[in-house]
């Protein structure tokens, strides 16, 4: 960033200036024109409704817009009080995503493009966006959701704060979403895949939800990326490990197979299908699965217990 | 033998007992969490994923930040091990949107500027 301290016989208009000081803080993105070039038509999801916010909760109102629009029924004040951090005034990004999680919605960071943002609009979805209407220095942070845009007016529209169907020119907004970090969610139904998954960070994503969704939502988003990446022996485990909690020990037995099918080294998976092996009264079978496990530097001891226990009941 | 499945029934409780702080958060029993293996297969460790007292902290730093105990645990609970280290580390530094009222704004806008440019010095620097 480059910037010069201005001296009092500097008559520069302080608009002028503050143009400049800004557009040196915002980096090397696309300008409005850039962003907008791939559209000729004008876009508005009319149908997302607008959850004005209430003091400091634009955290909370942004993220019961986009949750609404997949589909959940909102608890406004359970919403707040799941997001709103009263020491800090506000909410965190953090924040926002495992609240998704918790609702069974996968919170999908889109990567820090511009396009990536106005792509899943024109599909459809509403994008969670973090804005710093501050300076780089001095900032000031906002939440708002964008439901469309205007190509021939170069305007972005947005429900944000208190205002619906907020249009604002693309310039500004540009400058205030560069300036805090381009930072842009979305909400996805277990049985949907945002326009375009990276599929390791998908994976992980998965793996994270996993942890904290139901597992009827796990099982489903399992499903949904094995469709998509048939080869990926982790979305099998996924599967399994989501059939096991809902207490469907064949179907979880039949999709750690498949993951070894497409993988044999596959620990994990091998681990746990002679878990279930065990469980299931077969402790010779579960014991060959632990066996070659011994030793593994990230399983070691788990993998010994385990193997201990099912040799001491494997009578052949 | 009547005996065996009894024994085995209670060989695989204390097992799975034993193993508890190794388990994911979630119910899976003594099974390898998708995370767990996604770890070992990136960084050959489960370390992070288990780290427990890692969000027992964050819960903690919640509670001081005016979060009620109960809910900061439940809030702790969902996030990833990522997003734990994450608070743990950089929670002051994390954005935290609050939008205040375009007024406010924009008044803040106009303090900024003429703070910048000299005109008064709001901010002492």
């Amino acid at each position: 960033m480059k910037q010069t301290r201005p001296g009092p016989q500097l008559a520069v208009p302080a608009f002028l200036l503050l143009g400049l000081v800004l557009a040196g803080c915002a980096g090397t993105g696309p300008g409005a024109r850039e962003a907008l070039a791939p559209f000729d038509q004008p876009r508005l999801l009319e149908s997302v409704a607008f959850f004005p916010q209430t003091e400091l909760h634009c955290g909370p109102a942004a993220l019961a817009t986009v949750l609404d629009d997949s589909g959940l029924s909102i608890d406004y004040p359970a919403l707040v009080e799941r997001v709103y951090l009263p020491g800090r005034g506000g909410t965190l990004q953090v924040e926002l995503v495992a609240a998704a999680r918790s609702l069974n919605r996968i919170p999908w960071v889109l990567p820090p493009d511009i396009h990536a943002v106005l792509d899943e609009v024109a599909a459809g979805r509403p994008v969670l966006v973090l804005e710093n209407q501050g300076l780089r220095t001095r900032p000031f942070w906002h939440y708002a959701v964008v439901i469309g845009f205007e190509p021939d007016r170069r305007e972005i529209i947005q429900h944000s704060g208190t205002h619906a169907y907020l249009a604002q020119p693309m310039r500004r907004w540009l400058r205030d979403w560069n300036l805090a970090g381009r930072w842009a969610l979305v909400t996805l139904p277990p049985d949907q895949l945002p326009l375009a998954p990276d599929r390791e960070r998908w994976l992980q994503t998965l793996a994270d939800f996993e942890a904290v969704a139901e597992p009827a939502a796990a099982l489903s988003a399992w499903q949904t990326a094995s469709r998509r990446w048939p080869e990926m022996p982790l979305a099998w485990l996924g599967q399994g490990n989501s059939h096991y909690r809902l207490g469907d020990t064949t179907a979880a037995i039949a999709a750690f197979e498949q993951a070894l099918v497409l993988d044999p080294e596959q620990p994990a998976a091998a681990f746990n299908l002679g878990w279930l092996l065990l469980e299931a009264g077969e402790p010779c079978a579960a014991a060959a699965r632990f066996e070659p496990l011994i030793g593994h530097p990230g399983l070691g001891q788990r993998a010994e217990d385990a193997w201990t226990l099912a040799r001491g009941d494997c009578r052949d | 033998m009547n005996r065996t499945p009894l024994r085995k029934t209670l060989f695989v409780l204390f097992l799975s007992l034993a193993l508890l702080p190794l388990a994911s958060a979630q119910a899976t029993g003594g099974l390898i969490s998708s995370q767990e293996a996604l770890a070992l297969e990136r960084s050959g460790s489960v370390e992070q994923v288990q780290a427990w007292l890692q969000r027992d902290e964050v819960a903690a730093e919640l509670t001081a930040l005016g979060v009620d105990p109960a809910l900061a645990q439940a809030r702790v609970s969902a996030l990833s091990p990522e997003e734990v280290d994450a608070m743990l580390h950089r929670i002051d530094e994390m954005p935290a949107g609050a939008g205040v009222i375009e007024v406010l704004g924009i008044t803040f806008l106009v303090l900024i500027i003429l703070d910048f440019i000299g005109v008064i010095n709001i901010f002492g620097r």
